[in-house]
């Protein structure tokens, strides 16, 4: 509904256009002497603003034009992509128009224009890479998918690039003679253009990932193999390849400010790559050396811990795991991460591309070091503060009412100590006594060996958790007894509630603070 | 690659076929494309949403347990978490690497422990229980911070309108 109302101003705005731009046109022609007597009318006043509207209604006209050509109907979140960045890079462009001299102006409008209307197309190819390779399966015909529009359009673009980068490289070469230097501009231009072209290859190579991912998965398919689990290290893969075109790009805009007296806006662009690639290559660092880690440092679960647990289920792929003699493959060792959960290793790994913590209760499997992480059973013996305690125990959202929950079952059983040993139950309880002055809990364990060990756990408060109370805002208590592990909605919908009762408070100081 | 998702998806329509959680029905669409489902979610009790029965479809990656499926309300509903265009917005549909503007943490996002029941469940206290601070509809968000009443009615209107009344 809204659509075609939109649709219907902008046809009505298109055709006000169209007349407006026709009547000033013939409104310079008709009393003027000579060509050059209509052009400097059009150039001036009103005529100016009624050609530049022209100008950019035709240049959205052309745009809608070519996106359906080339992508079809494009999806919400590439709008999305696209109207987060032009803002910025519009701004960016008007800074750097700024950095030349007058006469150029025109060249350099000409060729921004240009610019950002081809980057924006590449934006969306790089957000389809991954839609195309979402909707493909062992039943996609690989040459249909090659003369798609997708890989038309890599070509395309790749042609489109290398002729600008040709156009301004030629450009900046024969004006280096000449007295009026406008090389600094097309070396600019090249270097923008040439980096579309690297962002263009980056692409590419994504895509051949894909396809090689893809021609696997398809023989697998028709030798009837079961368990084609996907290309190994492709992620690894991904992430060298955007390493490297990173490492291309911020060589480009270095070598483009060596030689030229380049102007100093660059630098920025400089500095926002480097950090790029930086994390990039913080990222690809972590990966490879975890990647290399789980299989040595971790250990195998044992067929006897594996018979003690009752859920022998991995929680990737819901499978049950079999002893590592048992085992049909690397993949399916059983490995036990620090906190005593055990997953398939082909899983683990899998995982571990996209975040370093364990799937089950979001401890990080390796320390600040790199290295694999202690077991927690030799943390819990150790006077604990809550930084380290939360991140082992996977209610921590029991943490947020802590004072009071503690309180009311500072008597009876709480806290826990899980041991791998499989002839040991796996879990203890122990009493706790609230100890007066500082809030903590004290609290004994016997080791195996029966020497009796006592342990103090320190729990923070929340910081702004204890606003005075307010007029008739009454301190609400939320109790926490024990709560078994799989209720995460409860806890999602508590800590909602929490935040909702902080902010009630806040509000009400506030109310306070003004009266 | 699709083979591990698929072999665990079958396991979750297996278990859901099994013993499903009240108000929840869902399953793939048709039988050969496991990575789109279609479910149906009854409002809460107690909540505006009461009576009603909303239809959304559940899209799944390639490499699902890893990365979350995507929700999406087909037609979308008057909600501050969803958007106009019936997307879900909540934090455990969000994948672990990307924070787009910092604000969930670590722990409340996506992980392979969650499962089609899981994220069903939370919509269903999602639904009784906006949470406006992350809102996804902002003008959902303001008609239910400033008017609970006409927000409400707008919830039933649209509830009778979806019923056939």
């Amino acid at each position: 509904m809204a659509l075609r109302v939109q649709r219907r101003q902008f046809v009505g705005y298109t055709v006000f256009t169209y007349t407006a731009a026709a009547w000033s046109v013939l409104d310079c022609l008709q009393p003027s002497l000579s060509f050059l007597d209509a052009c400097l009318k059009l150039c001036e006043g009103l005529n100016l603003v009624v050609l530049c509207n022209f100008a950019i209604v035709n240049s959205i006209l052309l745009w809608k034009g070519l996106t359906r050509l080339l992508f079809g109907e494009l999806r919400l979140l590439e709008y999305e992509h696209i109207f987060e960045r032009l803002s910025f890079t519009i701004v960016n462009c008007f800074f750097m128009s700024s950095a030349f001299p007058e006469y150029q102006f025109l060249t350099v409008m000409i060729l921004f224009a240009l610019l950002t209307f081809i980057r924006v197309f590449h934006w969306v190819l790089k957000d389809r890479l991954e839609y195309v390779f979402q909707h493909t399966d062992e039943r996609t015909n690989i040459a249909r998918l090659l003369c798609s529009r997708f890989f038309l359009n890599v070509i395309i673009f790749a042609v489109v690039d290398y002729q600008m980068v040709r156009f301004c490289l030629r450009n900046s070469l024969t004006n280096k003679h000449d007295p009026s230097p406008s090389a600094p501009v097309y070396i600019l231009f090249c270097v923008d253009f040439s980096m579309l072209l690297v962002d263009v290859a980056e692409v590419a190579m994504k895509s051949v990932i894909n396809l090689i991912e893809l021609i696997q998965c398809k023989r697998a398919f028709e030798r009837d193999g079961d368990d084609f689990v996907g290309l190994d290290g492709k992620f690894m893969y991904e992430k060298l390849v955007q390493l490297v075109c990173q490492v291309l790009k911020l060589g480009l805009r270095v070598a483009s400010l060596a030689p030229f007296s380049m102007p100093l806006m660059i630098a920025k662009d400089i500095i926002w790559d480097g950090i790029a690639l930086f994390h990039t290559g913080k990222s690809v660092w972590r990966t490879w050396k975890s990647n290399r880690q789980i299989d040595e440092k971790l250990p195998d679960v044992t067929e006897a811990q594996l018979n003690a647990s009752e859920d022998k289920m991995c929680i990737v792929c819901m499978e049950d795991m079999l002893p590592p003699s048992e085992a049909t493959s690397a993949k399916h060792k059983p490995k036990k991460l620090p906190c005593n959960h055990c997953l398939h290793l082909g899983c683990l790994k899998s995982w571990m591309e996209r975040s370093q913590t364990c799937p089950i209760c979001r401890v990080s499997v390796f320390d600040s070091k790199g290295n694999v992480a202690l077991p927690n059973q030799n943390a819990a013996q150790q006077p604990i503060s809550e930084d380290a305690s939360v991140a082992q125990q996977p209610l921590s959202a029991a943490n947020e009412s802590n004072s009071t929950s503690l309180a009311s079952t500072h008597t009876g059983s709480l806290g826990a100590v899980s041991s791998s040993n499989p002839n040991f139950p796996t879990w203890y309880t122990f009493p706790v006594t609230l100890s007066d002055n500082d809030g903590a809990v004290d609290f004994k364990v016997r080791d195996i060996n029966g020497v009796e060990i006592n342990a103090k756990l320190i729990i923070k408060k929340r910081p702004g958790f204890d606003v005075p109370k307010e007029q008739d805002q009454e301190s609400q208590r939320v109790v926490i007894n024990d709560p078994p592990a799989t209720q995460y909605q409860d806890i999602e919908r508590l800590k909602r509630r929490i935040s909702e009762l902080e902010n009630k408070v806040d509000e009400l100081t506030k109310k306070a603070r003004t009266e | 690659m699709s083979k591990t998702a698929q072999k665990r998806l079958f396991k979750e329509l297996q278990q859901l076929l099994k013993d499903s959680p009240e108000g929840i029905v869902a399953g793939p669409r048709s039988e050969d494309n496991l990575f789109l489902w279609d479910c149906l979610i009854s409002g809460p009790p107690d909540s505006p949403y009461q009576g009603g029965v909303f239809n959304a479809t559940l899209e799944f990656p390639k490499d699902y347990p890893l990365s979350p499926p995507k929700l999406l309300f087909t037609p979308s509903i008057l909600h501050p978490n969803i958007y106009p265009n019936g997307e879900v917005c909540i934090s455990i549909l969000h994948s672990p690497g990307d924070d787009p503007n910092m604000y969930e943490l670590a722990e409340e996002r996506w992980s392979p422990v969650q499962s089609v029941e899981k994220i069903l469940l939370s919509v269903m206290s999602m639904l009784s229980e906006p949470n406006v601070e992350s809102g996804a509809n902002i003008d959902a968000c303001i008609l239910w911070r400033d008017s609970r009443e006409e927000f409400e009615k707008q919830v039933k209107r649209s509830i009778l309108k979806s019923l056939g009344f």
